[in-house]
């Protein structure tokens, strides 16, 4: 009996380690360090081996042991490193990007100085007075298109611009008109330096056909005031009115009402048409110098977080200067 | 530094070299931000959010260093292309745990190198759930001196840094250590059953 409760307890008692060389063979199969035929011949060892197959199986567990180990490092190595670069002193390439954008600013207040020398017979009335800042609030006479009510056909007119002014003001490109820029205006002059007009009408207007070739001559000639008036009877869906309208807002200078129209896109549930216009919402809005920052951190944020949105490489490059940290 | 200024030969080297050479290739691997905007995309077109693509990005390079070290990745496709294939990898799985999906996982475009070899590198979470719990055990002066070991710190490097008398004494007290551990899991039967036997 008491034979019998000495082997019992033997066997309760923990493998007694094996010899250093066995462990330093079994540390060389599974760190893949023996040949093929080693390691041939030493996996039929441990199928034919019980004991040896429980040392080999506990110093695997040794071994990922030491990787939790090292993974646990190598994560507050990590959050180190993150906090390095949050507290790092902002990269050069953005002082950079502020020579180009006093570059653009610059050439076009030389254009602007050009276009005036040249200019012969256009009173300087009829152009945008420059005392008037180009972050107009929404006044009643200038809703944007779907606030527009069936009787009023009339174009909407600012109440203190004489009519004639504003039709000849709005059959001018964007280009003729928006070259007023002072070194207070380098946001607007960003924003129309980084305007370009999208191929809209390829298949856009088709559900009203007399109207559609219209609009988009009238799109084409950069006549925005006629877009925006012929849009007033298309029979189209909204969004893409509102997508027509914003751009052609955009190109009279109207930023509040096109910021408008692209941000009733956005807010709606056509995800696609909201990324096409997303971008042009940023430029907008900038060109409002940035007075809905909120929106305009929100959005440039959803497109930074997202490097497959279409306009990702461009927002990247060109607005991700101006997004809060 | 991003890993566009280190080659994928230098990345692999780096990572199987000294604890100096490993950090600089884990730095270049974890500032590079095209590779973790890549994947933090992937991730949020795939349900998932911005936090999760950063986890997902972090344990992507953990286990690429695994299987660069364990001689699993034998560089048939770019480095950048190989990460990607284990982030990819990584979320479906957890994506399919969230689902309870009890069929085979749907891997979408994965290298085969990818899908054949990293499942060996994964440490399954209840058996690390169970190291940690052992570790708290250990103590300190063990896991420092482990960690420097699996960080490929050479035995006198270990010594001067624990302030032994020499590389022998390092090196008996990591064999302690790790005989120490395996005192622990022995002594356990819920532990003894994660063994891979």
């Amino acid at each position: 009996m008491p034979f019998l409760l000495v082997v019992i307890v033997w066997n309760i008692k923990p493998e007694p380690m094996e010899s250093k060389d066995l462990f330093e063979k079994i540390e060389a199969y599974l760190l893949n360090k023996l040949s093929p035929t080693e390691r041939q011949a030493f996996e039929e060892q441990i199928s034919n081996d019980p004991k040896l197959a429980e040392n080999v199986a506990l110093q695997r567990f040794e071994l990922d042991m030491m990787e939790v180990l090292l993974e646990e490092e190598t994560k507050t190595k990590f959050d180190q490193w993150t906090k390095e670069s949050a507290t790092a002193p902002p990269n050069k390439p953005q002082f950079n990007r502020w020579i180009i954008l006093l570059t653009i600013v610059l050439i076009a207040m030389v254009s602007f100085w050009i276009y005036n020398q040249n200019k012969s017979d256009q009173p300087s009335s009829n152009t945008i007075a420059p005392s008037e800042p180009p972050t107009q609030q929404i006044t009643p006479e200038e809703t944007p298109i779907e606030n527009k009510t069936p009787e009023s056909n009339d174009t909407p007119k600012p109440a203190n611009q004489p009519q004639s002014q504003e039709s000849t003001k709005s059959e001018q490109p964007i280009a003729e008109q928006e070259k007023t820029t002072t070194a207070d205006n380098q946001l607007l002059a960003t924003a129309i330096a980084l305007y370009e007009t999208p191929d809209l009408l390829q298949g856009t207007v088709r559900s009203d056909q007399a109207n559609s070739s219209a609009i988009q001559a009238a799109f084409q000639a950069k006549a925005y005031q006629k877009v925006i008036d012929l849009l007033e009877n298309a029979q189209i869906p909204i969004a893409e009115q509102q997508q027509l309208a914003g751009h052609a807002h955009f190109g009279l200078g109207q930023y509040p009402q096109a910021s408008q129209a692209f941000e009733s896109i956005i807010s709606g549930d056509d995800p696609a048409l909201s990324e096409e216009v997303e971008w042009f919402y940023l430029l907008a809005l900038l060109a409002q110098q940035q007075q809905d920052q909120a929106a305009f951190q929100s959005t440039l944020r959803n497109i930074l977080d997202d490097p497959e949105h279409k306009d990702y490489e461009k927002t990247s490059k060109e607005l991700a200067p101006y997004l809060n940290q | 530094m991003n890993s566009k200024t280190y080659t994928d030969e230098q990345i692999v080297k780096g990572l199987t070299g000294n604890p100096r050479e490993r950090d600089l290739a884990l730095k270049a691997l974890f500032q590079n931000q095209k590779l973790k905007a890549y994947i933090i995309g992937f991730v949020r077109k795939n349900r998932g959010n911005t936090q999760d693509g950063e986890d997902v990005f972090q344990d992507a390079i953990i286990l690429l260093d695994r299987r660069v070290r364990q001689g699993g990745y034998k560089g048939t496709g770019s480095i950048d292309g190989y990460l990607q294939g284990i982030a990819k990898f990584i979320w479906y799985r957890k994506r399919d745990k969230w689902q309870n999906k009890t069929e085979a996982l749907t891997i979408e475009h994965i290298q085969e190198e990818v899908e054949q070899g990293i499942e060996t590198s994964i440490i399954a979470e209840e058996k690390k759930q169970a190291i940690k719990s052992i570790l708290q055990h250990l103590g300190d002066k063990c896991k420092k001196i482990l960690t420097m070991y699996q960080n490929k710190f050479s035995m006198e490097e270990i010594a001067e840094k624990m302030d032994f008398s020499g590389k022998d004494v390092a090196k008996n007290e990591a064999y302690r250590c790790r005989q120490k551990f395996r005192k622990f899991v022995v002594s356990r039967a819920d532990y003894k059953r994660l063994l891979d036997l």
